[in-house]
């Protein structure tokens, strides 16, 4: 009987000693922290960046003259706040060798597209250029691209075989 | 008489105590475990170049058990990458490619279900490179997140 029962607590905490190795479950956690460090920056690319316009109707015959190309704009940038980045472009009005001008407002571009993703360039309108800067597009952080389309409003008061030029800036400010 | 009562007596007590208590309460629990886990390094930071680029980061993974316990490990964001200006970006945006295959899978990161990174059994050790993919919609900022990897054992 004493015997018995030693026999049968030893065996009880043998087995219990045993079991306990092949029914437990485990696992192990571990963490790693992560860190990404995205920069602000913007880029602005243009191709075919000299236009000409060839004034050779009545402003009665053609009211504008297309331009002789288009340009493609690309804008690439990354906003570090809220703000939209904006593009806009400025040009002093175009002048002949005696001074003679046509202001830049009769120079117009249209966007063919708003550029893809959220949209940035305006396609609502023939958008006049100024000499203080008149904006093309605004959105946020992205990659967008268009054509720009150029006209000039034609007018009587151009002076015949004169060559008018100006230079335009493009700007793209990303905040 | 009475001491070979008394023993017999401590000993059911003892062996139903241990029987009772569960994980590390157990004399098994009390050695080494039965799986552990090593990740290294325990920080990692993704260097992002103008866009469009990836990024890259590795950690190596440890796994530490007996010979032919079975094991499977997981890898969980709690969450996107957040900046402290409340930017995100999503942790699908995060992939990985883990070596050797066999053992350690490819996948994408989520922050809703823990996504299966590795499944073997016995000690192995494997790489795991982190990528993002770097374009011009991201938001600029500091980004944070941590990783959660799970390894268990049935």
């Amino acid at each position: 009987m004493k015997h018995s029962i030693a026999f049968m607590a030893t065996l009880a905490l043998v087995l219990t000693i045993i079991g306990a190795g092949f029914v437990h479950a485990a696992s192990d956690t571990k963490n790693v922290t992560l860190n990404a460090s995205v920069s602000a920056c913007a880029t602005l690319t243009l191709t075919n960046t000299t236009i000409g316009f060839t004034v050779n109707s009545s402003p009665t015959t053609s009211s504008t003259i297309a331009g002789s190309t288009t340009t493609t704009v690309e804008a690439q940038f990354r906003n570090t706040t809220a703000t939209p980045a904006t593009l806009s472009v400025a040009a002093a009005d175009l002048v002949d060798g005696a001074s003679d001008t046509i202001p830049i407002t009769a120079v117009h571009t249209t966007a063919a597209g708003t550029g893809g993703g959220s949209g940035f360039f305006d396609t609502t309108s023939r958008i006049a250029w100024s000499n203080s800067g008149q904006q093309l597009g605004t959105g946020q952080s992205g990659d967008y691209t268009t054509t720009l389309t150029y006209s000039l409003d034609n007018s009587w008061s151009y002076k015949v075989g004169s060559d008018y030029t100006t230079t335009a800036t493009f700007t793209l400010t990303s905040l | 008489m009475k001491a070979r009562k008394l023993f017999a007596l401590t000993a059911v007590a003892a062996a139903s105590a241990l029987g009772a208590i569960p994980g590390p309460c157990s004399l098994y629990a009390a050695g080494p475990p039965a799986v552990q886990l090593f990740v290294t390094p325990n920080k990692i930071s993704f260097h992002m170049t103008p866009p469009p680029s990836t990024a890259v980061c590795e950690v190596t993974i440890r796994v530490v058990a007996r010979r032919r316990t079975p094991w499977r490990l997981t890898v969980l964001a709690p969450g996107p990458l957040q900046s402290v200006k409340g930017s995100q970006i999503p942790a699908s945006r995060v992939t990985w490619k883990a070596s050797p295959g066999n053992i350690f899978f490819d996948g994408t990161l989520s922050d809703k279900h823990p996504q299966m990174l590795g499944r073997g059994e016995g000690s192995k050790v494997g790489v795991v490179r982190f990528l993002l993919k770097n374009d011009w919609d991201l938001a600029a900022g500091q980004f944070n997140q941590k990783f959660i990897f799970n390894l268990s054992s049935p």
